[in-house]
Parts: structure tokens; C-alpha cells; sequence
């Protein structure tokens, strides 16, 4: 193990201490921003998710049963918008292969970059859900919308639990020749359903 | 105040016309102009090669040929650039007067206006160590507001128009000693720059530092003669010939 | 021994084919121009710039405290926490996990750490099959190629490329060049192997020493499929990611993502704090020569990289030569100051690959003064011995006679009477492409002492 002798190396290395950066931190998070839900709206759709806006979850339900083929496998963690999977039962993530929708509440989004935050609490224990559906429904309310990251990590505070992330839309890559292409690994589409 | 000029080196040998302008444009401010004879040479070709040793000398010539004047006046960004640089390494206070020729017209003369006439397209091509050393503009990849000096003072030249361009502010390819050994790279980067300007119309490149004209007119010459390249200087003073060309103004003094 | 791949020859090399280096500096200046709408749409970027660049200065100068304060955290945390001096013991402290789970598949996301390593074919060898699932990572990695871009690994190859290759070897159809169709085979072809892998590694983005977190941004959601499904999760990070609290991941998440690829985010950032119930999580922090560039004060700033690569989109020399025209495992402007530390004879040609224009500089999202650092490496390369000895015969020469006004006159008078003589032959590396101007009659120190003879 090396980890005394890096230390060490870097102890010497690393000169006087220099001053903490809070301040510029802390002036960025301060400035004023009136970014809102057009905004978030808009950079969602930039991004390539979709944007449905409703008044409550028998909506959001009636969204689904349109949208989502009536055969498609869906996993959801809102217990008022219930799923064809009993993710209690799941103890093998492999086996959620084959998901078409996954279905979660987001705890707020980010107007500057289209990105809701995601963590345990609202994901269970299945990490991979949001990577391995094929497609993506996410509730928020519209009142829970911070301007930039600076507010989301203010929001995030102590991460609670294991895991958390930022989703900004559906999968994508750019990888070949700078095509953009929707759907590389993660999920091909991506719905957010705003209760205002 | 008592000016220096400093023309170097290959301005000195191979575009006099670019140093009789400058001087022109500063007499006609009506100020006294020196030229020390030494040094030819600020000692960037050196340095920017990985001698930086071999550059102290020339840097310590100038410090001492022209620690004299109130201000120095250089039409090349890039040697002002290095010489400030070496300059302020040294803690030298002449690091400070040095100045390039469109700095010096807009901060220390601060002229408004310009009896000259110059009526073609003219493309400004924003030499790197004038824009992003001297701080001669703002560069497109900062965030800031959008300036240029260079292209304020083209702004008083009657007649002048300058033609936009798809990528503002890359870089030419001369780099100096780059442009021997690093030819094929220099070349391509060149001959991008001269397709710009030509698909926007201009029928002159111009900038504040000859050397990158040099490689594009390099270019031009066998690629596009038709399109010339042409120091801001000479822009600038373009038919203030009549009060400017300096045998009878001298003569009278 | 081989000779060092000199910049300028591979350069030479890419541009023979004029067509095609034209298309790969459009494609790269795209989305340099992406980045700057991105960046444009922030008031307070430079503000951004200047903070990150603070946060990075301040923890270089504490890196010690903060990777202990990470390590305790983190293993508070239930991850196993591993020192690697080397990328020798980087691979062995690697193997021996997989080792002891019994791994024979390994699927992997985009790490250059990994890459410094050579853990790949290390693995190999021990029998372990590695599987890269970033989708450019995965196109070289069939090609048996590095990567040409940190960002975009197969930025230099065109559809048609890509399409011969997975006809080879995912047999999708000949011919086939359509990216949505080439990106969907890989998806089939991939997930295939996440379902299988026995065990997942990641990159590190930003390791957190206030939590002992790390985080892991990715658009394809590569990185998250391994390391959700897999058993063992091992996260590979070089000692620079270390980034002191949780809020400083503000201020790097607007930066990351926007100076990378023009997008106001990437499409996961994933915070790993804690393994999933049943699963091995381990972080393995690597040194590797990063302390000894932290020890040389005119290069640690370098060590302040986020990896976005808006130096090589920016940059008019990558553009138009290629990544492989590095001899660097990180190619562009941040990979030129970087390799001297590790080898100066190597990559020594590397400092030089720039006309110092400082675009680089100018667009790094932490401040790094590349293009400074390049001229610094200049001087020590030369210190060193490693350039050819008619350059500096040609500089001795130059600063010799700019001093001395007679010798440079008589110099001057020889090279304006023989410039149309290189003109006509064009045998000089300057005039093969390029005139040099017709000689005039009188140098502007001529003229300027005649007149002032004349008025006095």
C-alpha cells in the first residue's frame, strides 16, 4: 500500500496553504436569477426530453394509459400511477432488462440545464432502473424548480442516501461523426410531467 | 513626450514601408519620434523556439536603448507582447511604456478621429499575442464584452469596410518559428484563414502585426494575388500622404 | 529503439489527405462554436471560470488533507479505499479485486486513467476480458486504437468507418453508415455484455472529500449500467479529482458539460456515496507522476484539469492534425504540458505543436495557462538537450547578430538579395509553401538614417 509514501510526496509538494475559495462560491450562488418553470421548460425540450403539463396523477395516469402500449412492462415508484412490476419483489437488478417505462417523482429540477434530481428516496434500491428502462416518466411539481446548480446543491444539502442524480433527459450519444443520437445506453425518451 | 519607435527586425529589412507609416502616423500627431539602433531584435524568435537565454540579451539592449522615453511604440504585437512579458519578469519599469501602435493611438494619444481614406473591404485579421497577450480586443472564446482596438480605429478610415468573418480570431498558423518547423500545420492554417477572408469579399487583409501578414501574403502571393495584405499602419495613414510624408514636414523643422 | 513520434511528421502525415482534415476541423470547431453558445447563455461564466479556478489552486496547495479527509469518509461510507503509486500497482491493486471475485468480464467506462495504465491489455493477459461501452471508447477499442479525443474517442473516424468496423465485429450489414442505425447495433451489442459483466469500473469525474462521494457524468449512461448491475464496482481516479465540499460540484457541473460538448449539462451525474446492499464498491486513487508535477511550480496548475477537452476543440493545431498525431495518451494542448512530466525526450516535440496563440487558455473552464506552460516546457526541453543541434547553431546565430547592428545589416542585405532565389527553388521549409516578399530597395534603418543625415 502507498498510500504514506503519496501522501508524504504531496505533503512536500503542495507548498502553503492557499486561501479557501468560499467567497467567489458564495457570490455566484447569491446572484440574482429569474430563471422559472419557461425556462426549465425550454431547455428540456432543447435537451430532447418531452414536457406534459397536468393538474394532478389521475392526469398523469391518463397520460400513461394513452401514451404506453397497454402490453409494455412499466416499474413505477408512485404508488398512485401503479405498474405491471412488483419492484418489492425485485432482487436482481438484471431482471429489469426488458422495462419499457419507468416511472418516478423527481424531488425538484434545475431551470439553467433541464436536470431533476433523483436520489434513493425516490429510486428504492434500484439504482439502475433509470438507465436500464427504455423509456422514462418523471413526475414533479412545478413549484419545485431551483434557477441553477448552485441553489440544487443548497437543496441536496447532506446526500441521505447512497446514491443521487441528476437526469437531464433521455440517453444520447454524439459519438459517430457528431450525430446526435437519442438513446445510447439509458433510456431513448424521457417525459417529465409538470404538476403545476 | 519623447516617443521611441521600435521597428523590428524583419519589419526593419522587409517592410520599411510598414515602419515609414507608423513613423508618419506619430509625427503626424505631432510628436517627436526616436530610433535607437539597437537592438534589431526583441529575442522572441529565440525564446518562442526554447531559448529564452539566448532572447536577455536583445530584452537588456532594449531595456537600456530605450529606458529614455516616456513611451515606446511598436507596430508588432507579438514582439511588444514578449517584450512586456520579458520586461515585467525583469521588474523593469520600461515594461510598462512599451506599447503596441493601435494600443498606444487609442489609450495614450486617444484620437477620435482620422483624416485618412482608405475606400476598400478590408479584413481584420486579430493576430493571438495582440488580442489575447495585449489585450488589443476581447476574444471569442471569453465571455465578455465585445471590443476591439484595432477595428475602432479602422472605424475612423473613410471609405473602409470591414467585412466579417466565419471564425474571428483564429490563429493564422505564422507562430513564428513554428511556420519552418511545423510547415504543413502553418500552411493549412493559412490558407483557412485567407479562404475567410475571401469568401466575405476582402480585398485586403490587414492586421497589427506584420508577421502574420507575412505568411498570409506568403500564401496570397502564390494562391490569391489579387487579395493583398497590408499593415493597420498603412491603413491608417493611407493619403494623409499630403501632411504626413515626412521629407517636407522635416524639412521645414 | 524507435525514434519518438515527432509532432510535425504525423501532422504531415494527417494532411495528405486535405479533404479530410478539412472535415475534421469543421467538425471540431462545431463544437467549439456549440460551447460558446452554451457558455454565452451564462452571465456569470467568467465568474464561474474564476471560482473553479480558486476551488483547484486552493486544493492542490491542502491535497493531502483532502484526500485523507476523502478516504476516511469514504470508507466510513463502506467503500474500500486503494493508493497506487503507479500505474503498475494501479493494474495489480485492479486485478487482485477481480481476481478474488472471480471476474472474467470487466465492462469499463470511459477512463484516460485507465488508458495512462495500460490496465487493458494487462488484464488481458491475466485472462480478464475488458469490454469499453462508451460508444466512440468501444469503436477504437475493436480498432485495437487509443482513443484520439479524451471526450469524443472516435472523433477522427467518419460513419462509413464505423459501419466497416461493426460489420467486422458486430456484424451488422456491409455498407451500412447511418449513425442512429450504427448507434442502435452497438446498444444491442453492448447491453448484451452489461447483463454479463461481472464487474464494473468507472472513471471519476469529482471525488468529494466532505462527503467521500464521487461523481460520474456520462450522456450514454454507460458508466451507470455497469456499476448498477455488476457486483463489483470499481471507480479509478487519478489524485487531482479531489474537489473539498459537496456545493463546489456547482460550480464544476455548470463548467463540465457546456465547455465539453455545448450542452447546459450531460445527461447523467451520477453521485456514487455508498455501495447498493450487496455490492463491493472500491475507489482505487492513483499518483503516477501527479505529484511530481504538483512539485514544479510552473506546471501545477495543469493539475487543475476537468478533462472537457475544450482546448483540443478550440485549439487550430489539434484540429488539424489529429490525435494521433500526439505522442501522449491525452492528445490537444492539456496533453502537451502534461507529457514532459512524465517523459521530456519522448514527447518532446509536443511543446512546440502549438503557435502559442492561447486559445487553449483562453477557453479552459479552470484557467489554466496552457499556452504559457507550453513556452516554459520550451525552455526546459532545450535545457535538456532534446532538440536538433542546428536549432539552436540557427538561434546562437540570430540572437548573435540582432545585437550587433553591422553583422545584422550584412546579414539582412544577403537574405533580402537571396529571397527570390529561395522563392523560385522552394527548398526551404518556408518558401515550399509560401513566397517571401520582394526585397526592398532600402531597409526602413536605411532610409530613416538617411533622412535624419538630410535634416541635420
Amino acid at each position: 500500500m502507498s498510500r504514506a509514501s503519496i501522501l508524504s510526496s504531496l505533503r512536500l509538494a503542495q507548498g502553503a496553504p492557499l486561501p479557501s475559495p468560499d467567497a467567489a462560491v458564495v457570490a455566484l450562488k447569491d446572484l440574482p436569477n429569474t430563471a422559472g418553470l419557461p425556462d426549465f421548460i425550454a431547455t428540456l425540450e432543447l435537451i430532447g426530453a418531452r414536457t406534459v403539463r397536468g393538474h394532478n396523477l389521475t392526469e398523469a395516469a391518463t397520460w400513461l394509459r394513452e401514451n404506453i402500449p397497454s402490453d409494455a412492462e412499466i416499474a413505477s415508484h408512485i404508488k398512485e400511477l401503479p405498474g405491471t412490476v412488483d419492484l418489492s419483489k425485485v432482487t436482481d437488478p438484471h431482471t429489469l432488462d426488458g422495462v419499457h417505462t419507468a416511472v418516478f417523482r423527481a424531488r425538484f429540477g434545475v431551470c439553467e440545464n433541464g436536470a431533476v434530481w433523483l436520489d434513493e428516496t425516490e429510486l428504492g434500491p434500484h439504482r439502475v432502473l433509470p438507465f436500464i428502462a427504455e423509456h422514462l416518466f418523471i413526475v414533479m411539481r412545478a413549484g419545485d424548480l431551483v434557477p441553477t446548480l448552485h441553489q440544487a446543491y443548497e437543496r441536496i444539502a447532506t446526500l441521505g442516501t447512497g446514491f443521487g442524480l441528476f437526469l437531464a433527459g433521455p440517453s444520447k450519444t454524439a459519438d459517430i461523426e457528431q450525430c446526435l443520437v437519442i438513446g445510447a445506453h439509458g433510456a431513448r425518451g424521457a417525459t417529465v410531467f409538470i404538476i403545476d | 513626450m519623447t516617443l521611441g519607435l521600435f521597428i523590428p527586425c524583419y519589419i526593419d529589412q522587409l517592410y520599411p514601408q510598414v515602419g515609414k507609416a507608423t513613423l508618419a502616423l506619430l509625427e503626424g500627431l505631432g510628436h517627436d519620434v526616436a530610433v535607437p539602433e539597437r537592438p534589431a531584435c526583441c529575442g522572441q524568435p529565440m525564446s518562442n523556439s526554447g531559448y529564452a537565454n539566448l532572447s536577455a540579451g536583445c530584452v537588456g539592449d532594449f531595456a537600456s536603448e530605450y529606458a529614455r522615453f516616456d513611451h515606446i511604440v511598436s507596430p508588432s504585437g507579438s514582439c511588444v507582447l514578449h517584450l512586456k512579458e520579458s520586461l515585467e519578469a525583469l521588474h523593469s519599469p520600461v515594461a510598462h511604456r512599451v506599447h503596441e501602435l493601435c494600443e498606444f493611438l487609442h489609450d495614450v494619444a486617444g484620437i477620435q478621429s482620422l483624416p485618412a481614406h482608405f475606400p476598400h473591404k478590408v479584413g481584420l485579421h486579430q493576430s493571438c499575442h495582440g488580442l489575447r497577450g495585449l489585450g488589443l480586443g476581447s476574444c471569442s472564446e471569453c465571455m465578455t464584452p465585445a471590443f476591439s482596438k484595432p477595428a475602432r480605429l479602422l472605424q475612423m478610415v473613410q471609405g473602409l469596410e470591414i467585412v466579417p468573418l466565419d471564425r474571428s480570431d483564429e490563429c493564422c498558423g505564422f507562430g513564428g518559428t513554428f511556420s519552418v518547423f511545423e510547415k504543413d500545420v502553418s500552411t493549412s492554417m493559412g490558407r483557412d484563414r485567407i479562404r475567410d477572408h475571401m469568401a466575405h469579399g476582402a480585398e485586403v487583409i490587414t492586421s497589427a502585426d506584420m508577421s502574420c501578414l507575412m505568411h498570409l501574403g506568403g500564401l496570397l502571393s502564390r494562391e490569391a494575388p489579387h487579395i493583398k495584405v497590408m499593415h493597420i499602419a498603412e491603413i491608417l495613414n493611407a493619403s494623409m500622404a499630403e501632411f504626413a510624408v515626412a521629407e517636407p514636414l522635416l524639412s521645414n523643422g | 529503439m524507435d525514434q519518438p513520434l515527432q509532432h510535425s511528421s504525423a501532422a504531415h502525415d494527417f494532411l495528405r489527405d486535405p479533404q479530410r482534415a478539412a472535415w475534421h476541423d469543421q467538425t471540431l470547431w462545431m463544437v467549439r462554436a456549440k460551447r460558446d453558445r452554451m457558455a454565452s447563455r451564462v452571465p456569470e461564466w467568467e465568474q464561474l471560470r474564476e471560482a473553479a479556478s480558486q476551488i483547484k489552486e486552493h486544493t492542490l496547495s491542502r491535497l493531502a488533507d483532502y484526500l485523507e479527509q476523502f478516504a476516511s469518509k469514504a470508507e466510513a461510507n463502506g467503500i474500500h479505499v486503494h493508493w497506487a503509486a503507479d500505474g503498475e500497482e494501479h493494474n495489480r491493486i485492479v486485478h487482485s479485486i477481480l481476481k478474488r471475485h472471480g471476474v472474467r468480464k470487466m465492462v469499463k467506462s470511459k477512463s484516460m486513467l485507465t488508458e495512462e495504465c495500460h490496465l487493458n491489455p494487462y488484464l488481458e493477459q491475466k485472462g480478464i476480458e475488458v469490454i469499453d461501452t462508451d460508444l466512440g471508447e468501444r469503436i477504437v477499442q475493436l480498432q485495437q486504437k487509443p482513443p484520439s479525443h479524451i471526450v469524443m474517442p472516435a472523433i477522427h473516424l467518419k460513419r462509413a468507418e464505423v459501419g466497416e468496423v461493426f460489420h467486422e465485429h458486430l456484424g451488422t450489414p456491409a455498407g451500412l453508415d447511418d449513425a442512429q442505425q450504427l448507434t442502435e447495433a452497438a446498444r444491442q451489442h453492448l447491453r448484451n455484455h452489461f447483463l454479463t459483466a461481472d464487474a464494473a469500473l468507472t472513471g471519476v469525474n469529482f471525488a468529494v472529500a466532505e462527503t467521500g462521494g464521487f461523481v460520474v457524468c456520462t450522456n450514454e449512461g454507460n458508466a451507470d449500467m455497469g456499476a448498477h448491475l455488476a457486483p463489483v464496482h470499481i471507480a479509478c481516479m487519478g489524485l487531482e479529482k479531489i474537489i473539498p465540499e459537496q456545493k463546489h460540484l456547482g460550480v464544476f457541473l455548470r463548467l463540465l458539460a457546456r465547455s465539453a460538448t455545448g450542452q447546459p449539462s450531460t445527461v447523467f451525474s451520477s453521485h456514487f456515496l455508498k455501495p447498493r446492499p450487496g455490492q463491493e464498491m472500491h475507489v482505487v486513487i492513483v499518483d503516477n507522476g501527479r505529484s511530481r508535477q504538483l512539485a514544479r511550480p510552473d506546471y501545477r496548475k495543469s493539475l487543475a484539469c476537468i478533462r472537457c477537452a475544450a482546448c483540443f476543440n478550440t485549439c487550430p493545431v489539434y484540429r488539424r492534425s489529429g490525435g494521433y498525431s500526439y505522442s501522449f495518451f491525452i492528445a490537444g494542448p492539456i496533453g502537451s504540458i502534461l507529457a514532459p512530466n512524465v517523459d521530456k525526450a519522448a514527447h518532446s516535440s509536443l511543446p512546440f505543436a502549438s503557435t502559442l496563440c492561447g486559445s487553449c487558455t483562453a477557453v479552459c473552464p479552470v484557467k489554466i495557462d496552457i499556452h504559457s506552460q507550453l513556452l516554459k516546457w520550451r525552455q526546459e526541453i532545450t535545457a535538456a538537450g532534446h532538440a536538433p543541434w542546428w536549432k539552436k547553431a540557427a538561434m546562437l546565430a540570430t540572437a548573435f547578430a540582432v545585437r550587433r547592428p553591422a553583422l545584422f545589416r550584412l546579414g539582412g542585405w544577403f537574405m533580402r538579395h537571396a529571397s527570390p532565389v529561395f522563392n523560385v527553388f522552394k527548398l526551404d521549409p518556408w518558401t515550399r509553401t509560401r513566397d517571401l516578399p520582394p526585397a526592398p530597395a532600402q531597409t526602413f534603418r536605411q532610409w530613416h538614417n538617411q533622412r535624419s543625415n538630410r535634416d541635420s
